[in-house]
């Protein structure tokens, strides 16, 4: 039912990826705006601060907004670019209906009411459940809070969940095992004062760029720097300590440092007798982890082992930073944990210059993870089976508790379910699954058995080709609401432009269904955002993510508000912890045990070398965004193969040689890029692209028994030479649009040096 | 000497700029039949291009005396007295119309600046074409004795035709400059628009260099201008006035000719010299970065540069013997400085020296359990 | 006019690769759409190194001196500009005889274009768009008393090309700033030449 309505390459020429190169009119045209919008940019959970320039309701540039206290000014290139999302010709304008013939432009009405029958046809047939929703965390928090209420209420559905799922969701569930509350525990000004900073998993240079010159404002007062991860990443080369461990071994390397940590007395007594439990068993659970050990399975050498484990343990002040290197895997809780004990057991948190966090991914990665976006979750990060927890949702809602569903699937079982036949119907918005979920082909399939498919979007997805009805959405500059950033700042994001055609904001078509369906009395006071936002201040009081005490004008005066901010004359809380109390009903912190255990998946004498997957600074998550902005496009055009020259050697494999990478799931040809900076027995292609190219065609739907995130970061593969025309149609398509990005900016010189 | 010193003035570009000028007169000399055909009225006007000839010869001849420019100019003045010259002359006329004519070069900077400068230059290039032979006694029309209603048209003192006064070629005759004129005050206007929006120009342009030469422009054409229609609209009021005016605004822009930004109207020919050269390199072949190995440098481009590097004091730019700076491609040079930061710092660079890469055998399955 | 207070210091360590600086310059009102800063990869096999290259702004611009057309001026506040265009014929001299590789010169409209510092912004008081975006802050822009409290290195602007000395306006953070940088080139070959 769902399969694309024409050939892939059909839809390209009409929906793009085409490339937008310059503002409206050209670089030569009158650019000077008729306004300054400030704003955040919507490319990665820092949230940067920037000023959009409008001129007749077109955004023709930026300008840095120097005075915003995160990244005073500061951008990576896809915040520089992002302005050119708009003005697109790939932008959808009107409502999009799947005929035999391809997709029809349909008038709003006509969709709204297909879209309307549909849902009310499959759940009066199938039952409430077999229709889902699946959703993202590029959302802002008002849109993740509309989606939580609209799929519980309007749809009635449990099956909610949220491309959060594939983001930081191991470090949510970690952080509220130890903690009791899942937030960074620090403002970012607490790096810059670290004696040590240990990043593990995290490519801070590529995917949180800005948080590089904390990082090095900390080093030019003498911090150290530990980077933990196979490759040599920019921000790595020049690191105190490098430690280029094994795919999948995290675990053991913290546990090896825990051992050690404990062995030469480093650890803080005082902190951890008066704010923590649980300590005996942690240290009992590391007793065997040696250097040995450890080593061996990292494979770091024991000097390494042992300096990394000095290194912390000296130190007065510290900060630890991970990212998606460590949460990205089937035991993703128990890696973000053994970090948790590791800054445990130093004591060195909830105080100035000490702190822990994991930095998030997506544009609202922090605010999306806390409104009741997840299947288990309802506002202000509480549980949806905590019966406590859901009597005061149900009253803030006006709904009764058998109207409010309980648990449901998580993504990656929606999507498994969908392709069992279990479930019927998905809406989905801000969510690409065809190029972020792993196991593609299954994806794929799945996407192919949905009787009825609606999706909401600016630009046709890769996933949305596969949709009945497309109604489309707003960008992000096109609306406004909050974010929460991944210091846990929550920011205004203002309207610069309006939707142009028939586009309008996710949540006014949310709405506008929930209508349709006869849920007027749960939606029809959604007006606004700011309606919306202050539905969600009362929802989230009294939670652990208490947003009562922000709103919109507090917002703006102070450049944010860290929550929690349980009252309006709270100042908000930018350092949690303070004092040593934490969010447990006891005010302790907790220590759990990390036992060690491998990968779902493990090198074999069929597939020998590790394939570990990831993100490059020009590109964004699936990129339906960043693949259709010129300049980024130019930088990074296609996925590679990055692999030492020794492993290439040894498979006769040259500088951009076609090689064939072969896993359990599938299989894809990409040139080789050769380089002395990853493990010789791994091999690393980043993810943003879909079809031919899609690194999730190898990676496996192995999942984190807790936190349900799929294990990207590791998989097993073999590696072949093939013959350079074995490379997808699509790799020329895309190094045939990087090149005219080139050469279609102004006079570029004929020799390039 | 103690004159030219005292003004800060060459010698030998002063010869050369004497001689020009001497060339010039000679030329209007001849031109003119001895004067003959002189027209009194624009005797000012005479005056003031003889003067401006001086100096732009001046001018000229300095420039070419840089070592840099000189390095070109010997280049070209070698091709020209080689014999191939006739081969080249015609690929020349093609290039001046692209360059000189029809300036695509701008086009490809801006089109908008392309617009502006081509008006300006093409209504520039027609009212020279008309009056620097008016006033030099080249041309002149005078009405036909015979007939009033004709007018002949005299070259160099000889009779070339007569036309009617009140025909397609009559207008011409007498509306050309006024059309000239138009273009000029165009362009000048588009000019002014487009700086005006230009953020960039805005913060670079200079009053002296980039907006006094347009107003000088424009008070000539539009003094021009006034003469027509004081003539056609007004019955000849104030047209004395407006003719010393218009005079004034003439003077002024010759003599301004050599100081100002209208000078690169003598320098851009240059342009060809350098094409060919460039032509020549080609034929010649590039050399190899001596660091990275690509092909970059023209050998003939090279060679001049070295002797120019010499010349101007920089020969100590060199590495060793055999490589000198200009032996690196701009990436390298551009490499080099961080490699220099990087080597002052120590080790930086590789990160591994601490601590070697373990390497297992590929094929060698990892076991991994928890208890050793 | 460009304050004297600020200065530019680059520290190549720093710099991560982003290439923010290159689409951030091509948004400066005087470049309109083509970068004039370079971002190059020291050697992408061996190292993720890459090094951004602004205009150092000699005191005595060699680019100027090799220009045949003079059309290459530095203005009283030590910032050397793109060539004017009424006189640049685009010979490529400047090109190729830079110290530092900055200079581009644009075949098909016969112009040399560089680093100008932003002068439409830093003529304002702004800093230049490569300096504000760049997220490692390797390319630093800020008052010149400044920069001595927030690094650990300390800039120098003098450099030894091959054993000629040029001075600079820009300068580059090290942890030696008295002696002058001296770039060899046998360093750029494993084993000089």
């Amino acid at each position: 039912m769902s399969a694309t309505p024409k050939s892939l390459a059909e839809l390209r020429d009409l929906y793009g990826p085409h490339l937008n190169l310059a503002p409206p009119g050209g670089w030569d045209a009158d650019l000077e705006p008729d306004k300054l919008v400030k704003t955040h940019c919507c490319f990665c959970g820092q949230q940067c601060g920037i000023q959009l320039k409008v001129k007749d309701n077109h955004v023709v540039g930026f300008e840095p907004w120097t005075d915003f206290p995160f990244n005073e000014g500061k951008l990576c290139p896809k915040g520089v670019k992002r302005y050119l999302q708009g003005n697109h010709p790939d932008r959808l304008t009107s409502a999009l209906m799947r005929t035999e013939h391809g997709f029809a432009e349909v008038d709003w009405e006509a969709a709204m009411a297909h879209t309307v029958n549909e849902i009310e046809r499959i759940q009066a047939q199938y039952g409430k459940d077999a229709f889902a929703m699946l959703s993202g965390v590029s959302l802002t928090n008002e849109k993740s809070y509309l989606a939580g209420k609209f799929a519980r209420l309007g749809l009635g559905t449990k099956n909610l969940d949220y491309n959060g799922r594939l983001c930081m969701v191991s470090a949510g569930v970690g952080n509220k095992k130890a903690f009791g509350v899942d937030r960074a525990a620090n403002a970012w000004v607490d790096i810059v004062g670290a004696d040590v900073i240990w990043v593990t998993g995290a490519n801070v240079a590529e995917c949180a760029p800005i948080t590089t010159d904390y990082i090095w404002r900390a080093r030019d007062q003498g911090a150290k720097l530990i980077v933990v991860d196979p490759r040599i990443t920019p921000l790595a080369r020049t690191a105190d300590l490098v430690l280029p461990l094994k795919p999948g071994s995290d675990c053991a390397l913290t546990n090896g440092v825990l051992h050690l940590l404990h062995k030469w007395d480093f650890i803080d007594w005082k902190f951890i007798n008066a704010h923590t439990t649980g300590i005996e068993a942690a240290i009992e659970e590391v007793r065997d982890c040696t250097p040995e050990w450890t080593s061996r399975l990292t494979g770091l050498p024991v000097a390494a082992i042992e300096k990394a484990a000095r290194m912390w343990g000296e130190a007065s002040t510290s900060f630890l930073l991970h990212a998606r290197g460590i949460e990205h895997q089937s035991k993703g809780v128990e890696n973000v944990l053994g970090c948790i004990n590791m800054v445990l057991a130093t004591g060195r948190i909830g105080r100035p210059n000490c702190g822990y966090a994991t930095i998030t991914g997506q544009g609202n990665g922090q605010g999306g993870r806390e409104h009741g976006h997840k299947c288990d979750q309802l506002p202000g990060n509480r549980d949806i089976e905590n019966p406590e927890h859901r009597k005061y949702i149900c009253e803030v809602w006006n709904c009764t508790d058998e109207e409010l569903p309980h648990k449901g699937l998580t993504a990656q079982e929606i999507m498994n379910a969908i392709h069992a036949g279990e479930i019927k119907g998905l809406l989905s918005l801000c969510f690409n699954p065809l190029v972020s979920l792993p196991d593609t082909e299954f994806t794929r399939e799945a996407l192919n058995k949905l009787e009825f498919y609606v999706n909401l979007d600016f630009f046709l997805s890769e996933t949305a080709q596969h949709a009945d009805v497309v109604l489309p959405a707003a960008l992000h500059e096109e609306d406004e609401g909050t974010t929460t950033s991944t210091e846990g700042r929550v920011i205004r994001i203002n309207k610069a432009v309006e939707p142009p055609g028939d586009a309008r904001p996710d949540w006014e078509i949310l709405v506008e269904i929930a209508q349709r369906l006869g849920k007027e009395k749960w939606f029809g006071h959604f007006t606004s955002p700011e309606a919306i936002f202050n539905e969600l201040r009362v929802a989230s009081k009294g939670g652990t993510a208490d947003y009562f005490g922000i709103t919109y004008q507090k917002i703006e005066q102070n450049m944010g508000v860290f929550w929690p901010c349980p009252s309006l004359d709270h100042p908000g809380t930018p350092r949690l912890f303070e004092g040593g109390k934490f969010f447990h009903p006891d005010g302790k912190a907790k220590f759990i045990p990390t036992s060690w255990r491998p990968p779902m998946e493990v090198v074999d004498d069929e597939f020998p070398v590790w394939l570990t997957t990831g993100r490059v600074v020009f590109q964004y998550l699936s990129g339906t965004q960043t693949r259709r902005i010129g300049f980024l496009v130019e930088q990074c055009p296609h996925p590679y193969l990055e692999i030492h020259p020794r492993l290439a050697a040894a498979h006769g494999i040259e500088e951009g040689d076609a090689v064939e990478i072969t896993s359990r799931r599938g299989a894809l040809v990409l040139p080789a890029r050769l380089v002395k900076t990853i493990r010789p027995d791994t091999v690393f292609i980043p993810y943003h692209w879909p079809g031919e190219l899609s690194a999730n065609r190898l990676t496996a739907r192995h999942l984190d028994p807790l936190s349900k995130i799929p294990e990207f970061k590791v998989s097993c593969v073999r590696i072949a030479k093939t013959a350079k025309d074995r490379f997808p149609a699509e790799l020329a398509e895309l190094q045939r649009m990087a090149f005219e990005a080139r050469t279609d900016q102004a006079d570029l010189p004929e020799q390039v040096f | 000497m103690s004159f030219f010193s005292s003004l800060d003035l060459e010698p030998r570009p002063l010869l050369r700029a004497a001689l020009t000028t001497a060339l010039l007169c000679g030329a209007i000399a001849l031109g003119s039949r001895a004067g003959r055909w002189l027209d009194p009225a624009l005797l000012g006007y005479l005056l003031a291009s003889v003067f401006a000839c001086f100096g732009v010869a001046y001018r000229y001849w300095t420039w070419v005396e840089r070592p840099a420019t000189w390095m070109y100019f010997r280049d070209l003045l070698k091709r020209l007295a080689s014999p191939r010259v006739i081969i080249l002359l015609p690929k020349m006329g093609l290039l001046a119309l692209d360059q000189i004519f029809l300036q695509r070069f701008i086009g490809r900077r801006s089109i908008k600046r392309w617009g502006a400068h081509a008006l300006i230059a093409w209504g520039c290039l027609l009212g020279f074409s008309v009056t620097f032979p008016l006033v030099f006694g080249w041309i002149r029309f005078a009405s036909d004795g015979l007939n009033q209603d004709r007018y002949q048209a005299w070259l160099f003192g000889f009779g070339t035709g007569s036309f009617p006064v009140h025909s397609f070629a009559g207008f011409l005759a007498f509306h050309v400059l006024d059309l000239a004129a138009l273009m000029v005050i165009t362009g000048c206007v588009l000019a002014f628009i487009r700086r005006g929006q230009d953020e960039g120009d805005m913060a670079t342009q200079r009053f002296d260099l980039d907006i006094l030469p347009l107003l000088v422009l424009l008070a000539v054409s539009i003094t021009g201008i006034l003469l027509t229609v004081s003539e056609k609209a007004l019955q000849g009021r104030n047209f004395g006035t407006l003719a010393y005016l218009h005079e004034l605004t003439v003077i002024l822009m010759l003599l301004s000719l050599p100081f100002g930004k209208l000078f690169h109207i003598a320098q851009r020919p240059a342009q060809l010299g350098v094409t060919f050269y460039k032509a020549a390199g080609e034929a010649e072949g590039r050399l190899a970065c001596k660091a990275c190995g690509s092909l970059f440098i023209r050998a003939n481009q090279r060679r001049d540069l070295e002797a120019l590097f010499l010349k101007l004091g920089l020969e100590t730019a060199r590495h060793s013997e055999s490589v000198h700076h200009l032996d690196l491609c701009p990436k390298c040079k551009r490499r080099l400085l961080a490699k220099a930061q990087g080597s002052r710092l120590g080790g930086a660079f590789d990160p591994f020296s601490g601590i070697p890469v373990p390497v297992d055998p590929i094929t060698d399955p990892q076991t991994f359990r928890s208890q050793p | 006019m460009v304050s004297d207070e600020h200065g530019f210091f680059i520290d190549p360590q720093r710099c991560i690769g982003c290439r923010a600086c290159v689409g951030a310059c091509a948004e400066c009102g005087t470049h309109k759409g083509r970068p004039m800063i370079h971002l190059d990869d020291m050697d992408r096999m061996d190292s993720p190194q890459t090094v951004p290259t602004v205009c150092m702004h000699c005191e005595d611009p060699i680019c100027a001196q090799v220009c045949p057309a003079d059309a290459i001026k530095r203005t009283d506040d030590g910032v050397v500009h793109s060539s004017q265009k009424p006189r640049c014929i685009g010979c490529e001299n400047c090109e190729l005889a830079c110290p530092f590789g900055v200079p581009i010169v644009f075949s098909g409209m016969e112009q040399m274009l560089k680093c100008d510092l932003c002068y439409d912004r830093t003529s304002e008081g702004l800093k230049p768009m490569c300096a504000t975006v760049c997220p490692s802050q390797a390319l630093l822009y800020v008052p010149k008393h400044q920069v001595l409290g927030m690094r650990r290195s300390k800039p120098v602007r003098e450099f030894l090309v091959g054993a000629l000395k040029v001075k600079t306006r820009t300068a580059v953070m090290v942890p030696d700033p008295d002696i002058p940088l001296h770039l060899d080139a046998a360093s750029l070959i494993e084993g000089g030449f």
